[in-house]
């Protein structure tokens, strides 16, 4: 799989949005960079939970991108690394369409979290 | 049939039924055939390619939801089921959802998962109706009762294998559902299911649609939009939620 997508049931950052509006947005945003969408693996409602996002990362191929409404679906706590650990090495970017940004590099992700982490516990 | 439907339904948590309607299945498929144009929608792949199969897919649905009163007449071919099942206060899905599994479509495939894993009531019952003859990988399988539970309780323990670990951990106890029109599938939101690559010849369409009882716990978890009002419609109210509908209690004290 060259391109996944990502959708999430629970609020993330300060957002919470209906799983059928950020198909929408993944939808539209896939149309306007004209690639073919296809169905967005869905993250589970429990708390810290992640299995949708191992699932979708096992089914990536080398140099491939996953797709999500907003990077803060991403877990802040040690979950993260164990993430961008696989993430790096099997060499998946996550892409984040509100923020425009892509983590592909051990340095992208240790700058995100970096930031991440000081609003968080600035209320930013 | 009653105390049938009832027994099969806490031993698996699934039951069979045949729709009493069997005009308003036969009315779905010719929709689907019309915007699809062709007369066996098994045989669907042999002119419409994958990557067309969405597009087909989108049209049949608003069509589809678009047939008189589909809603009601859905419910009156599968009330005798519900009726047993979680008696005649009951919501249903605001629209049916249409799938179309093309043989070796690997975008089509649908995960190991329960309904209520993303937020779905674990009152609510799927009713899945094949348009197509559905048999081995061409259909959805699905884990009893019992063991869905058990997977369920212990989820965590199955993070890192990811969904499609779990399921090829578990995927000799997978039932293949074996169903064909006018028949249909009816199971609980809490059952583990899925489907696999269809490597079967033949194309399978269905529909799912949702029922939950009117009062039913709210998910808290999951602000998401899964409520009465917007994602359920009331299918059955009985004389009391009707009467307390137009109820109003007192508020204007000064």
């Amino acid at each position: 799989m060259k391109y996944g997508t990502y959708v999430f049931t629970r609020p993330f950052g300060n957002f919470s949005i209906p799983v059928p509006f950020q198909n929408t947005i993944l939808r539209d945003y896939f149309r306007a960079i004209s690639l073919p969408y296809s169905l967005p693996e869905v993250e589970h409602k429990f708390d810290n939970c992640y299995m949708s996002l191992f699932t979708l990362m096992e089914k990536m191929e080398r140099k491939s991108t996953i797709y999500m409404v907003s990077l803060e679906m991403l877990p802040s706590n040690k979950k993260y690394n164990e993430i961008s650990k696989i993430a790096v090495s099997n060499e998946i970017s996550f892409f984040g369409v509100l923020e425009k940004r892509a983590l592909k590099t051990t340095s992208d992700f240790l700058n995100y979290i970096k930031i991440r982490r000081f609003c968080d516990d600035n209320n930013e | 049939m009653e105390r049938l439907i009832v027994s099969a339904f806490e031993n698996k948590g699934y039951i069979y039924g045949i729709h009493k309607d069997s005009c308003l299945i036969n009315e779905i498929i010719k929709c689907i055939q019309d915007v699809a144009n062709v007369e066996d929608l098994s045989l669907l792949h042999k002119t419409v390619s994958r990557d067309d199969i969405n597009e087909i897919r989108i049209l049949s649905f608003e069509k589809l939801n678009n047939i008189p009163n589909i809603i009601e007449r859905l419910y009156g071919s599968v009330s005798e089921s519900l009726l047993s099942l979680m008696g005649n206060d009951i919501l249903g899905q605001n629209r049916l959802n249409l799938s179309i599994q093309m043989p070796n479509d690997v975008n089509s495939q649908l995960n190991l998962h329960t309904d209520t894993i993303s937020g779905q009531s674990e009152y609510e019952v799927v009713l899945w109706t094949p348009l197509t003859r559905a048999y081995q990988s061409n259909s959805i399988y699905i884990f009893e009762k019992d063991l869905s539970f058990d997977i369920y309780a212990n989820l965590s323990k199955y993070e890192r294998i990811g969904n499609t670990g779990l399921y090829e951990r578990f995927k000799d106890k997978a039932q293949f559902i074996e169903v064909e029109p006018p028949n249909y599938l009816m199971f609980s939101s809490t059952l583990l299911h899925g489907n696999v690559i269809n490597h079967t010849n033949s194309t399978r369409v269905s529909f799912n649609y949702r029922y939950k009882p009117t009062y039913s716990k709210k998910e808290i978890n999951v602000p998401n939009e899964r409520k009465f009002g917007t994602f359920y419609v009331p299918v059955s109210l009985s004389p009391i939620t009707k009467l307390v509908m137009d109820y109003k209690e007192p508020s204007n004290f000064k």
